[in-house]
């Protein structure tokens, strides 16, 4: 493993290099994919099916969370309810 | 394994430690603007040293990787572009640091910062302005759909809510002022 201490000084060109990620692709699909830190590449790598799920529906509270907390403090004065529908409906058309 | 909340896993043990940090990148854009999924956190932090030696007792091992004091302690004190990881092993979930104790845009954005209540206590997130400029120099820096995705739906979602002159003012300082307005595609906004 890379030492996870160094790797994180690292431009991020040569970090993408390290970890195997390409800042560019070479076709017409232009991309830039963050690179793992090392930990994240073992842990990732031995990750069971249903611990990625966990872990992924851990991050959607995360998200739904942030932005029940945003949309309160936008409009303090909505009730609950409203704000629920807001995050659902928000929630509908959202992306990674 | 639990379900993991990284504003929880990260912004939570800073805030109960009563530590300077503001959540900013994609998280503290989603505040502005729409929900997403990543698997990291951006914390901008000003630590003195007696804080930053505490950091480990806040992530500690097993569970966490943080990186060794003298790491932090050289972090810390660089002048510009500080930055140490701390990683929740179990999940991977990641959370950036960066030492901004130095930075007067952090200080500015200190006193203007958003403190939200979550199910799990209060986090304090960063002022829009803040997020822009930090999703501008890196888009500037490496690129990355992302950036342009939040800074645009922050604008589309929360203009209202953003001080354009400050924003103009600090982008301008940073030399990002035209790569802002490419990136967001709003030449009248700032």
């Amino acid at each position: 493993m890379k030492n996870p201490a160094t790797f994180a000084r690292l431009p991020l060109a040569n970090r993408n290099k390290l970890a195997g990620g390409r800042p560019r692709a070479e076709n017409s699909i232009i991309m830039t994919l963050e690179p793992l830190h090392p930990i994240q590449v073992q842990r990732f790598s031995t990750m069971s099916v249903d611990e990625k799920w966990e872990v992924a529906k851990g991050l959607l509270r995360t998200a739904r969370e942030t932005r029940r907390a945003g949309l309160t403090m936008r409009h303090p004065d909505w009730p609950p309810e409203r704000i629920e529908q807001e995050l659902a409906r928000e929630i509908a058309r959202a992306r990674t | 394994m639990p379900e993991p909340d990284l504003v929880a896993l990260f912004a939570g043990p800073l805030h109960r430690s009563g530590a300077r940090y503001l959540v900013a990148g994609s998280v503290g854009a989603m505040v502005y603007s729409e929900p997403r999924l990543t698997i990291d956190i951006d914390l901008a932090v000003a630590l003195d040293e007696a804080a930053l030696a505490a950091l480990p007792s806040l992530f500690p091992e097993p569970d966490f990787y943080c990186p060794p004091e003298a790491v932090l302690l050289a972090e810390n004190r660089r002048p510009c572009r500080a930055h140490f990881n701390v990683l929740h092993v179990p999940t991977g979930l990641k959370a950036d640091f960066y030492p901004s104790q130095n930075d007067p845009f952090f200080a500015w954005a200190w006193e203007k910062k958003k403190t939200a209540r979550h199910a799990h206590g209060e986090i304090h997130y960063a002022p829009p302005e803040y997020v822009m400029v930090w999703k501008t120099a890196y888009h500037a820096e490496g690129g990355g759909d992302k950036h342009v995705r939040d800074t645009r739906r922050m604008i589309e979602l929360s203009s209202d809510l953003v001080d354009r002159r400050i924003l103009a003012d600090e982008l301008e300082r940073r030399g990002l002022l035209a790569h802002f307005r490419e990136m967001a595609d709003a030449d009248d906004f700032v």
